[in-house]
């Protein structure tokens, strides 16, 4: 069996005031869509900054293509092929669009690739971020993880706070990265429909670790499982 | 209209050498949030390398090229050894550096004592501008100062280490996240600014008496400039320069130095409890 691009095995992490992650083991194949589900404040963003290496792991292994990446930097994790996409999407609001996209890669000016995936910011290249709106905002936030060519992908949220015809917009473009970009993804989402769309699978954070497993094709078929996790 | 003149480029002057020193401490400052209270006595080491260049036979010039390279290099060493590990503690950053700054204050008052020195004043002549004679090396010294500014904007707008040490003002974690190595843009930072107070000292170092304390007289309005122009950008600290250097040194010259430093302070006040945030302010933290 091939190697996982991301296994966390027993991990233990959380912040001053206690902790959030206890004992969480989880496995990303190459080219996986994994999707992280839970109530609010179980830990899933705080999942994703572990990964990223902004929340110190207490214990236990992330291991990213066969090598430890527990408590690197950020920017050796990013180096390594994993991108983020965070809560929020924290763009550089007074950096134009070619500025926020450029530091995403620093060694490269063609963002022909991300600008074919959404033409609204190759149109407002020179455009400064901050006056963007929301759907447009998470475009530049997502389009800037894919400039580096991340071998994964973590998306924390990418469809918060946006109205329903950007929801859809954005999700067709991540339905269109995951058919035709080989590339691994852990989504946090809230959104069912859309997780539904693009995942494989989905775990379901409760306690700190990870209570329950499943397939899509056996949550489509036992919904009780996602309304009894997530109250809906 | 000669005394006129003179008066303006007398200003200009002190402006301009006060931008070279509020510079690195507000480049500091904005990347990496230390308020660096041993940036007068990294001036203050700027000037003694062109000291001891002198002393052993060395010219002006070269100690004027080897001056920032050595405080770069000290302030790389300083960065490394003492703030490195003291990032996100405020308090103890200031408390830090001022222990620093009596450090390198003593260790210069040990090697060379307490006493004054001078050196050797390079272009020793005038050229006559607007009717009046004005002496080269203080147009030297502004040249210098604004090829130093435009080298700075150069560097942080227009290159990419700038875009991404903006890119950590603005977010530090998110820069990281993106692969940007934040601790070695620290390094780099702290150490150019220290370069660029070796740099004021180096220049100013014919102009004034050698001091181990002769940094505090430029730190204090350094600081000055930044409150008044804005924290957290180039163009803040360079504005403020220009209105508290202008201020100081218009009213020293037509009334006292006491007027001189009552006027500026007030001015500074004032302009603080208008403008809390400084004259020139971004939304977020950048540059």
């Amino acid at each position: 069996m091939a190697l996982p691009l991301l296994e966390i095995d027993r991990l233990v992490c959380g912040y001053e005031g206690g902790v959030v992650l206890e004992q969480l083991s989880l496995q990303v194949g190459e080219g996986e869509v994994l999707a992280v589900l839970g109530r609010n404040g179980v830990g899933k963003t705080t999942l994703l900054k572990t990964i990223m290496g902004l929340v110190a792991t207490s214990s236990g292994r992330v291991v990213f293509s066969g090598q430890s990446i527990s408590n690197l930097e950020p920017y050796q994790i990013a180096r390594k092929g994993i991108g983020y996409v965070p809560q929020g999407r924290e763009i550089f609001a007074e950096f134009t669009v070619l500025e926020n996209l450029a530091m995403g890669n620093l060694g490269t000016d063609d963002f022909s690739d991300v600008f074919k995936l959404f033409p609204v910011l190759e149109q407002r290249q020179s455009s400064q971020a901050g006056t963007f709106s929301g759907g447009q905002q998470q475009q530049l936030a997502i389009a800037r993880a894919l400039v580096a060519r991340p071998k994964l992908l973590l998306l924390d949220e990418p469809l918060e706070g946006l109205q329903p015809s950007i929801v859809s917009e954005i999700s067709e473009i991540l339905k269109h990265i995951t058919s035709t970009m080989n590339m691994g993804i852990l989504l946090v989402e809230q959104n069912i429909d859309m997780v539904f769309s693009i995942a494989e699978r989905c775990i379901f954070i409760e306690g700190g670790s990870v209570e329950r497993d499943h397939t899509v094709a056996e949550l489509r078929e036992n919904p009780r499982i996602i309304e009894g996790y997530l109250g809906i | 209209m000669a005394v006129f003149a003179t008066l303006i480029l007398d200003a200009s002057n002190y402006v301009l050498i006060l931008v070279l020193v509020a510079l690195g401490l507000a480049i500091v400052f904005g990347l990496m949030n230390v308020i660096n209270m041993a940036h007068g006595e990294f001036l203050m080491l700027g000037a003694y390398t062109v000291l001891v260049v002198e002393n052993v036979g060395g010219s002006y010039w070269l100690g004027l090229i080897l001056a920032p390279v050595v405080v770069g290099l000290i302030g790389l060493l300083i960065e490394e050894v003492v703030i490195s590990r003291i990032y996100h503690r405020f308090l103890d950053t200031i408390l830090a550096t001022w222990g620093i700054s009596l450090l390198l204050k003593q260790a210069i008052v040990l090697g060379f004592g307490p006493a004054s020195f001078s050196v050797s004043t390079p272009l020793d002549t005038s050229v006559v501008l607007f009717g009046a004679p004005y002496p080269v090396l203080r147009l030297f010294i502004m040249a210098v100062s604004l090829v130093v500014v435009v080298f700075t904007f150069w560097l942080f707008f227009k290159t990419r280490f700038g875009l991404a040490a903006r890119g950590v003002i603005a977010n530090r974690d998110m820069a990281s996240c993106l692969g940007i190595n934040t601790r070695l843009l620290d390094r780099l930072t702290f150490s150019y600014g220290a370069a660029l107070a070796g740099l004021a000292g180096a220049v100013l170092a014919p102009l004034i008496s050698i001091d181990p304390q002769m940094g505090l007289g430029f730190l204090v309005p350094a600081f000055l400039s930044i409150l008044v122009g804005g924290l957290g950008t180039i163009t803040g600290p360079i504005i403020g320069a220009g209105l508290v250097g202008a201020t100081d040194n218009l009213t020293a010259t037509l009334f006292s130095p006491v007027w001189a430093q009552l006027v500026v302070f007030v001015a500074a006040i004032i302009v603080i409890r208008l403008f809390p945030r400084g004259l020139v302010y971004s939304r977020g933290r950048e540059l």
